[in-house]
Formats: C-alpha cells, sequence, structure tokens
C-alpha cells in the first residue's frame, strides 16, 4: 500500500506504542539490562530488515508478536555486555551448544571446535572499528534462540567442513546482496531442446515443497526420515509423494512432448536418453554440490540405478 | 521407490544456477522451528529447493528428536493407534476381550450372566490359579469388567458405571485363566461378533470417580472397537497366560498399589491408555516382571519434548509424529522430566505442572517454602523417582522436594 503518507506513518508508530510497551514487559529486558528505548529501536530494525517499506500497522504488529522476544532480548543484552544476560545464557545455552555441535559434527573432536567457535563469536572476537561485535546482535527473534543457534553451527559446519572452500558467512553475503550462484564448469550435455523445455516446465509447475522433497531426496540422497522430520511430516508422507511425484513428472513431460508433435514412443525415448552420459554428468554435479566423502558414489550409483518402480 | 528419470533430476540440479540469496539464519530457523507464515515458509521452500547448502543446513538443524522415553507395555505402534479416540478404543477393546475371556466359558455353563461367588469360590478350591485370583481380587476390590449381553452393547458403556464392585468381583472369581486364554487365542479363528464386545471399565486401582471419567471416553469409542481387532487378540492371548505363570506376584501387587495409589511401574504407568494397564494391576504387573519378555514385543516408548515455542508435545511412534498437549493457560515450558506415566514441565514464571496419568489431566503445583515462592522461570526438571525431584530455575535457585512435590526446600 503506498498510500501511507508521513502521517499515517507518525500514527502507525502511535498505535504500536502500546504493543511495543506490552512486548517490552514480556520480554523481561528490564531484567538484562536492556532498556525501552533500546528494545524499540531492536524492533524496528527487524521490522525494517523483513517487511517492505509498504508494510502495514497490521503487518508490523504481526511481525512483532510473532517474536521471541523474550529470547530477543536476552541475545540482544548479551551482544550489549550485560553480564547478567550472559549469565542465563550461559545457563541455559552453554551445554546445548556442545549438543549441538556434537549432533551436528557426530565427531567429538570437530563438535568440540565447532561450539568452541560459536561461542568465541557469540561472545564477539572480531572487531568492527574496536568495538567487540557478539554475532547474538544479529538474532532477530524470528525462530527460537536454540534453533538459531542450532543453524548458525550448521552453517559453519557446511561452510568449513563440507564446501571446503573459503568461508563467508551468509551473513556477509545477504549483506553485501550477493546473489548466490552454483559453480558450474560441467560442460552441459546436450539433450533435446524440446525435452529439457518440457522438464523444465514440468518442474517449474511444482509447489516449492515438492521440489525441495525431490531435491533432498533424489540430489541429497537424503532419507525419507531426514525429509520428514525437516517438514514435520510423517515419513509415509514423503514417501508416498516421492512416488508420486516421479510418476507425475514423467507423465507431464510425455504429455508435453506429445504437444510438440512427437510420438509417444519417440517421447519416451527420448526422456531415456543417454542414460550413461547423463548419470555420470549427474554425479559428477552431485559431488560436486557436496563433499564426496559423506556421499560416496555408490548412493547416486544406487538410486541412478534403481529399477523403476 | 519410483526412478526419477535422469534428465528431471540434471534439470533440478540445473535450477540451483538460480537459487538467489540465501535466508538469514533467522529465517532458517524459524523455517525449522516451523514458525514461519505461509509466504514466507514458501520463499524459503523455493530456495531450499534450488539451494544445496541450505538444505544441507536446515536438514542438520532441524532438532534431534529429544525423548523423555516412558516404557509402555504392548501397544502397536500402528498407524490407526494414533488418534486419542482410536486409542481409547484399542482400550475398551482390550478391556473387551478380558471380559469376554472372562464371561464365555461361564456363559456356555450358565445362562444368567451373574452367578454368584459362593459357587465360584467352590469351583476355585480345585484351580490353584483361579484361587490366588480371587485373593488378589477380594484384596484388592478393584473393579473386574462387568458383563454385557451381545444385545447391551449400545447401552453397554452406560451401564457399565452402573455396576457394582461386587458384580465385577464375582465376574473375576469365576474366570479360569487356563479357559479363558483358550478362547481368547480361539478368538482368532472364530472370532465372536465384535459387536458382541461390551466396552468395560478398566480394570486399575484408580478411584470409581476416575474410571467413570474414563468410561465416558469409551462410550465415544464404542465403535471403534470391532476396529481393534489385531491388538486385541494378542493382548488377550497374553494376559491370562501370564496370570498363570505369576500367580504369587498377582497376590503382592494390589497390596502394593493400594496402598499408594501411585503408579508404581513402567508397565502400569499408562494405565489410562494403554491395554495392560486397562486389564488389570494384577495382569500389568505379572506382564512387566514375569514376562517382560512379551511385553516388550511391540511396546511402543511414547516421547516427550518441549518445543521450541515451550509447548509439550508428545509421540507415540517414536518420535515420528508429534501431538501438542495442551498443559494450561500460556505458559512457556523449558523443562520436563518423565518417570514412567508421571510427567513434570516447568517453565516460565514458576509454573510447573504434573500429570500422573501421561498427559491426560494436569496439577499445577506452586512450590513454596518458608514463606517464599517459586516465581522465577524453571529452566531444569529432574526427577529420579515420582517422590524425588528437583527444580533448577533461571537465577539458579535449586528447589529439590521428596515427597512428589508435597513441600519443597530451596538453597
Amino acid at each position: 500500500m503506498t498510500s501511507h503518507g508521513v502521517q499515517s506513518v507518525a500514527e502507525m508508530a502511535l498505535g504500536l506504542e502500546s504493543a511495543v510497551l506490552d512486548l517490552y514487559s514480556k520480554s523481561k529486558g528490564e531484567q538484562v539490562g536492556l532498556t525501552k528505548d533500546q528494545f524499540v529501536v531492536i524492533l524496528k530494525n527487524i521490522s525494517q530488515k523483513y517487511l517492505p517499506a509498504t508494510a502495514t500497522q497490521q503487518d508490523i504488529s504481526d511481525l512483532y508478536f510473532s517474536l521471541r522476544v523474550e529470547e530477543l532480548a536476552l541475545a540482544r543484552a548479551c551482544a550489549a555486555g550485560s553480564e547478567r544476560a550472559w549469565e542465563i545464557f550461559m545457563l541455559r545455552y552453554r551445554e546445548k551448544l556442545y549438543d549441538i555441535g556434537s549432533y551436528i559434527a557426530k565427531e567429538s573432536s570437530a563438535a568440540r571446535e565447532l561450539a568452541d567457535s560459536l561461542y568465541a563469536d557469540l561472545y564477539g572476537t572480531s572487531t568492527r572499528e574496536g568495538q567487540r561485535v557478539s554475532k547474538l546482535a544479529s538474532y532477530t527473534g524470528r525462530g527460537s534462540l536454540g534453533g538459531w543457534l542450532r543453524t548458525v553451527m550448521a552453517q559453519e559446519y557446511v561452510n568449513r567442513y563440507r564446501r571446503g572452500r573459503k568461508y563467508v558467512s551468509l551473513d556477509e553475503e545477504s549483506e553485501e546482496g550477493a546473489q548466490f550462484a552454483a559453480a558450474d564448469p560441467e560442460p552441459v550435455l546436450t539433450v533435446d531442446s524440446r525435452l529439457e523445455a518440457a522438464t523444465d516446465e514440468a518442474l517449474a509447475a511444482l509447489p516449492a515443497e515438492d521440489r525441495f522433497i525431490l531435491a533432498s531426496y533424489h540430489l541429497d540422497g537424503r532419507t525419507l526420515a531426514e525429509i520428514a522430520r525437516t517438514l514435520g511430516v510423517h515419513e509415509s508422507t514423503i514417501s508416498r509423494k516421492v512416488e508420486k511425484l516421479a510418476k507425475s513428472l514423467r507423465k507431464q513431460i510425455l504429455a508435453a512432448l506429445a504437444r510438440t508433435g512427437m510420438s509417444r514412443r519417440q517421447a519416451q525415448e527420448a526422456m531415456e536418453v543417454d542414460v550413461r552420459d547423463l548419470r555420470v554428468n549427474i554425479r559428477s554435479r552431485l559431488t560436486q554440490e557436496r563433499d564426496v566423502a559423506a556421499f560416496p558414489d555408490k548412493k547416486a550409483e544406487a538410486s541412478a540405478g534403481e529399477g523403476s518402480g | 521407490m519410483e526412478q526419477l528419470p535422469k534428465l528431471i533430476r540434471q534439470r533440478l540440479q540445473a535450477a540451483a544456477k538460480q537459487g538467489g540469496r540465501h535466508p538469514d539464519p533467522d529465517l532458517l530457523a524459524a523455517f525449522t522451528d516451523r514458525a514461519l507464515g505461509k509466504t514466507e515458509r514458501v520463499q524459503v521452500l523455493e530456495h531450499l529447493a534450488r539451494c544445496g547448502n541450505c538444505r544441507d543446513i536446515v536438514s542438520l538443524a532441524t532438532p534431534e528428536l529429544e525423548a523423555g522415553g516412558i516404557v509402555t507395555p504392548a501397544l502397536r505402534s500402528s498407524g490407526w493407534l494414533r488418534g486419542p479416540i482410536l486409542r481409547w478404543g484399542g482400550l475398551a477393546a482390550s478391556v473387551a476381550v478380558v471380559t469376554v475371556a472372562v464371561t464365555v466359558p461361564r456363559l456356555s455353563r450358565h445362562s444368567s450372566p451373574v452367578s454368584t461367588t459362593q459357587s465360584a469360590q467352590t469351583d476355585s478350591i480345585t484351580n490353584a490359579p483361579q484361587a490366588r485370583m480371587d485373593e488378589a481380587a477380594d484384596k484388592l476390590s478393584v473393579s473386574a469388567p462387568a458383563t454385557y449381553r451381545a444385545a447391551e452393547v449400545d447401552s453397554a458403556a452406560a451401564q457399565s458405571k452402573q455396576a457394582k464392585f461386587s458384580d465385577r468381583k464375582k465376574d473375576v472369581s469365576n474366570a479360569k485363566p487356563s479357559r479363558a486364554s483358550k478362547v481368547a487365542e480361539g478368538r482368532s479363528v472364530s472370532p465372536m461378533p465384535q459387536a458382541a464386545v461390551p466396552a468395560s471399565p478398566p480394570l486399575s486401582a484408580k478411584s470409581a470417580d476416575e474410571a467413570q471419567a474414563q468410561l465416558k471416553k469409551e462410550q465415544a469409542s464404542d465403535m471403534q472397537v470391532s476396529v481393534s481387532n489385531e491388538v486385541v487378540a494378542v493382548e488377550a492371548k497374553a494376559a491370562p497366560a501370564e496370570l498363570e505363570i505369576a500367580p504369587g506376584k498377582a497376590k503382592d501387587a494390589p497390596s502394593r498399589d493400594a496402598q499408594t495409589g501411585l503408579v508404581r511401574n513402567d508397565a502400569r504407568a499408562l494405565s489410562p491408555r494403554t491395554m495392560a494397564g486397562a486389564i488389570s494391576p494384577q495382569f500389568a504387573d505379572a506382564t512387566s516382571t514375569k514376562n517382560a519378555e512379551s511385553a516388550t514385543r511391540g511396546r511402543i516408548v511414547p516421547r516427550w519434548t518441549l518445543s521450541s515455542d515451550g509447548t509439550l508435545q508428545r509421540s507415540l511412534d517414536s518420535g515420528r509424529t508429534w501431538a501438542t498437549i495442551p498443559v494450561a493457560g500460556n505458559s512457556v515450558f523449558r523443562a520436563l522430566a518423565a518417570v514412567g506415566a508421571d510427567i513434570w514441565v516447568g517453565g516460565s514464571g514458576g509454573s510447573l505442572y504434573r500429570s500422573m496419568d501421561a498427559g491426560e489431566h494436569w496439577l499445577q503445583v506452586k512450590p513454596a517454602s518458608s514463606g517464599k515462592v517459586l516465581t522465577d522461570d524453571i529452566i531444569g526438571v529432574e526427577f529420579t523417582d515420582a517422590n524425588h525431584g528437583k527444580l533448577t530455575t533461571a537465577d539458579e535457585q535449586i528447589w529439590t522436594t521428596a515427597d512428589a512435590g508435597q513441600t519443597w526446600q530451596t538453597n
């Protein structure tokens, strides 16, 4: 809604004030030495980060009320150096950090290293203009603090151990507004352009969640249980979906090819064409995407070699 | 599993080139917490579908299921047992089978479902297991199922509310375990019409009031009885046979349980919602102690966890699906402890709740010690048994109890 003038923005702020007060008392910011003014600034920054400039008061208030204000206040008070906040943080999360580390790294020395390094980041070792900057200052309360810590550590782990390439924090990347692009030195396999277009079309028509499932299962080699856990649904739901998606994609592509004037037989052949080359190609793409050791070739082999159901 | 044509995988992979900006850790965390609105969730999924890196992160960051495990006997974790109605249906069915097992032999001898205790006791003199069972029933004065004719099924639950303990006792004392088990075994071959199986009150050391409350639920699930055939047959086979094996145990169990009224062991822990619990304390105890092997078969382990937003969740299928268990008010819970069916959760503002029936009913516990009331956030709850527990608060107070939360001591 671009009709919001300066006037209505001011009114908006006024209307939000009571909500903010309410949230401040809920956040218990006072107990950890976070003033109301600081809290207001934090909220404002968060709404600027996640909402378009045209967001309505309702949008802002909805966002505010969806935040984990208590954890937000704690994290930001820690970042600001409040001792009381650190005490609470340590009590609640110190042990957890190591637990998360061993869950993610699965190996004790790597786990410890991971946790210690995150802990250092949280405490703030890097300096910006001579000031200690804690990673906790970037926590916005969108998800739980525990979940955020897990995510940050997972990110660190993926960057450090899996990609084996220069560590660039996603924060930095998004701060710079960098566009993510997977390096792709592989020569692109030439297939019938009609087939490629039909495939792209069929994939694009799928909901994001379905494409996520396909990619997780077929590209990452994740188990049905892992995917189900991530999406918070039952394993059998994912199993059915994977099955159904493969069938319906095949069907749709064949139908699209038929529309271009291909015979059914031709279309079917086109889909299975260059299987051997393609498999090599996919495997190289897969291994490029992730550490070879973590997902050995046999995985790609196995999934590529499976008979159709 | 259906094989995906290679080309589709290639195109999926190719889509990664147009990945776009990575969501920040906050958004990814909110995604794994399932705290995002629909639009943002789709945006994140859209990115994840293209970005293997972020898929890795999200997968690693999805919390492993934290489990406060409770071992409960003999429920299969099959899909249809998941809904509450179905669970109660299973319970009703198990009780019903015991009822049938107990009464069918007698029904074939007498035309009336109710016979006298005297005659039963006379019968029982020559039958050792049965005599022991009589003793057990007498000591415990628990309710064994009342019996109903097939035609009475519709009103069975309602009637069972009115059933008197004495009637039920007679029924139990008439039971001949050996025959009962035979009948139960026969069920899978030539089953009684399921409609003829009445729902009956669960046998437990609980008060009559509680039993009635359960009955109301069972009434609602009467229709489900027939669905539960499979489990019913299994249960019925095991329980009476074990009673024969372990009569001494059955004798001891009731007095112990009757004294405390508390949940004593894991096997009995979930009595309101599990089969063995529903059959009777003796049965359950015998099952757990003397024949742990058979009890282990097909066990489900309810797991407990706290969601990141502080709600209590329970899984009855080894963590595949989680259901939020409503406790009370708006408390945000940070810690939980599970000892058998005894669940304690603590959280914001000193809120502490206890359930003694695996989450069905909750009581608020307000720890206070010499005029001091616990109002700080509880961040740790530990219970080593039903009585001994320790709370840790955000401001590092330690509160302990040695009497299941009746009184508290603090540092």
